[in-house]
């Protein structure tokens, strides 16, 4: 049978359709600012209010095109049959190398790009009251965001480590502006600075291991590489082999926010405004871990043995770090913090075996995991103080939150109770997928680790969930969240996978997940 | 003697017999361009006469002969110094384009266009948000 790309001779640009529609976008949007005339008005605040606006609407519609343009790769490239019957990865034998071999196209990187472009673009749909209420420099705002995701989007289909150098390099140079858009805010100076040195030591590391890259294997190309490490016999360069792998991986644990780099996250969270800790928590975590699954399961698979031990440490650590540090934490940016690194190392813990069915259990794990997040941060964007008007900072404000907000409360409550991992909720069966399988390898000490520090962490997932219904102070809450009629719905659709996973394992959704990894 | 001659030898050798030679008189003539302009620049000026317009400030606001720490300055003088800067890095690209585009074919050709497109909404972009005009300080 011929395939889609055999008969149609086709550009290396139909292929980067998504990054060219991300990339017009920006330009549509920095033209759209300049047509207005900002030194002539003098309203130039409300001017401002209104070209933000205008500017979000343009950043929306392109992010739905983007999605379009994807699902349509997906459906022209004879991967939508497949989503049919359950064989949705498998159908991609023929990965489609293109701009001379620095990227590549296949299903898990489209995949991962739709799986971005959704979650940016529903964070930016709950975020714009939050940018109009509280960020200060209002107008680059959506057009940063949106240079993010055409550089994060190049990452998960990168085949070249300077092409992903490059991307990583570009999103953190978005990411430091946008911390700093709530630069009036103290804490947000010093997290901007922080950040900027700390990703700029972890861009050294991944520099220095590129070139270290060159100079053993000639070549910083995936493909190359992964040839010349089952051709070659590296027993004897075992040393400096380590030395290029660690760097590799300590540059990323940095984005990752695993354990030994893990310290900036409380301090950067706590100062950037709401939106950019929903960026950092969801989009750049997805991106580098299928980047890190892809490269350390099937480029560097043959230098397991030097790998697999600092990832077992890192998952480890990262799981009890954020267990205990989450238990006396007072803010809930912090909270959010120490809670995402904890479940950063049940991510990490996939990987570990260096076994294609572990990591995809990470996968699913890693899917869950995006919507229990994607439903928090909907509801922590657009609550406020009435009074006020200061957003959701303290564990404290939740006092008896469900007397004004009870609906919202329940939301709240399935939320937690998944990520804590309370059976019928999808949160469980993503802990349980995971250390089934990697029970199966006998990797026992992470099992047995895992499951106590999810002990831990049930602890203060429910303490919220206390002060949320139980907690009676004699003033009421002064907190109110407020949702438009698209996020209800979106909030809901997330409530009902959330709730009803335990009915899609067998059917869909276990069964698109089965065999994900084997085509790369 | 014998050591000076043999080491003449060795660095004519290196330089001028190699494959790389051509970059060995290239490095030959740049030098001794350099150090005879630095020596006419020396001997010939007039680097005594104490003018008034030297010894003022630049307009950038840096004293010409200070340690240039710990001065206050004026951001938009790097703002400009960047936006030039890009248009420079442009040019760096469009020379060895211009030698290789017979290769690239249609690809280069788009890819410099997008790439000049892309410089040129930036421009405007700068100038409509008033990175170009001076800030009047009153």
């Amino acid at each position: 049978m011929l395939s889609f790309y055999s008969y149609i001779q086709l550009n290396d640009f139909f292929f980067l359709l998504p990054e060219v529609c991300l990339l017009t976008s920006v330009l549509h949007c920095l033209l759209s600012i300049a047509k207005f005339n900002l030194q002539a008005s003098k309203s130039l605040a409300i001017n401002k209010q209104n070209i933000t606006i205008t500017v979000l609407k343009l950043v929306l519609i392109y992010l739905q095109i983007g999605l379009l343009v994807i699902s349509l790769l997906f459906f022209q490239a004879g991967m939508g049959d497949n989503l049919i019957n359950h064989d949705f990865y498998n159908t991609i034998d023929d990965n489609v190398f293109i701009l001379n071999h620095h990227l590549i196209f296949d299903g898990y990187s489209l995949f991962f790009k739709f799986i971005l472009l959704f979650v940016v673009r529903l964070l930016l749909k709950a975020s714009v009251t939050y940018i109009l209420n509280h960020v200060k420099a209002l107008l680059e705002f959506a057009i940063l965001i949106q240079l993010f995701i055409f550089f994060i989007i190049i990452l998960v289909s990168a085949n070249d480590l300077v092409v992903a150098f490059i991307s990583i390099i570009g999103f953190s140079l978005n990411t430091y502006v946008l911390i700093l858009t709530d630069s009036i805010n103290h804490s947000s100076r010093e997290a901007a600075i922080k950040y900027y040195y700390l990703s700029a030591i972890s861009s050294g590391l991944i520099a220095f291991s590129i070139w270290l890259s060159y100079l053993l294997f000639l070549s910083t190309n995936f493909t190359e590489i992964s040839w010349i490490l089952q051709i070659w016999d590296f027993t004897k360069h075992v040393g400096i082999l380590s030395v290029f792998v660690y760097f590799l991986i300590f540059g990323f644990f940095f984005k990752l926010a695993a354990f030994p780099c893990h310290l900036w996250t409380a301090d950067v969270y706590e100062g950037s405004p709401q939106t950019i800790i929903g960026l950092f928590v969801l989009p750049i975590k997805i991106a580098v871990l299928a980047f890190v699954f892809k490269i350390f399961l099937f480029t560097f698979r043959d230098l397991y043995f030097i790998w697999s031990f600092i990832f077992w440490v890192s998952s480890i650590a990262s799981m009890l770090c954020g267990a205990f540090y989450a238990l006396v934490e007072k803010r809930i940016r912090k909270f959010l913090a120490y809670s995402s690194i904890n479940q950063m190392g049940f991510l990490l813990a996939g990987i570990t075996c260096g076994v294609v069915q572990t990591t995809e259990a990470a996968i699913i794990f890693l899917n869950i995991y995006i919507f229990m997040n994607l439903g928090l941060f909907i509801i922590l964007l657009n609550t406020n103080n009435i009074y006020t008007n200061r957003p959701l900072l303290y564990i404290t404000d939740f006092h008896f939150f469900a007397k004004n907000n009870a609906v919202y409360s329940i939301a709240i409550a399935i939320i937690l109770f998944s990520m804590a991992g309370i059976p019928p909720l999808a949160g469980f069966f993503g802990k349980y997928f995971l250390f089934l399988t990697i029970f199966t390898y006998k990797y026992y000490t992470i099992v047995i680790i895992g499951l106590f520090s999810s002990l831990v962490s049930t602890f203060y997932y429910l303490r919220i969930i206390k002060w949320l219904w139980f907690e009676q102070i004699k003033t009421n809450s002064k907190f109110y969240t407020s949702l438009s009629k698209n996020l209800k719905f979106s909030m809901l659709v997330i409530l009902f996978i959330l709730t009803t996973y335990i009915f899609f394992i067998n059917n869909w959704l276990y069964g698109t997940f089965d065999g994900l990894l084997h085509i790369i | 003697m014998l050591l000076f001659y043999s080491s003449i030898n060795f660095i004519y050798k290196i330089l001028f017999h190699n494959d790389y030679s051509n970059v060995g008189y290239f490095f030959f003539i740049a030098s001794l361009l350099s150090f005879l302009l630095f020596s006419i620049a020396f001997f010939l000026s007039l680097s005594n006469i104490k003018d008034n317009e030297k010894l003022s400030e630049y307009e950038c606001g840096f004293e010409p002969f200070d340690n240039a720490t710990r001065h206050p300055f004026d951001v938009h003088f790097y703002v400009v110094g960047i936006l030039f800067l890009i248009f420079d890095v442009e040019i760096a690209l469009l020379f060895p384009w211009v030698l290789g585009l017979r290769n690239m074919g249609w690809l280069g050709v788009n890819s410099m266009i997008l790439i000049i497109v892309i410089l040129g909404v930036g421009f405007i972009y700068e100038w409509r948000r008033g990175a170009l005009v001076w800030p009047q300080y009153k």
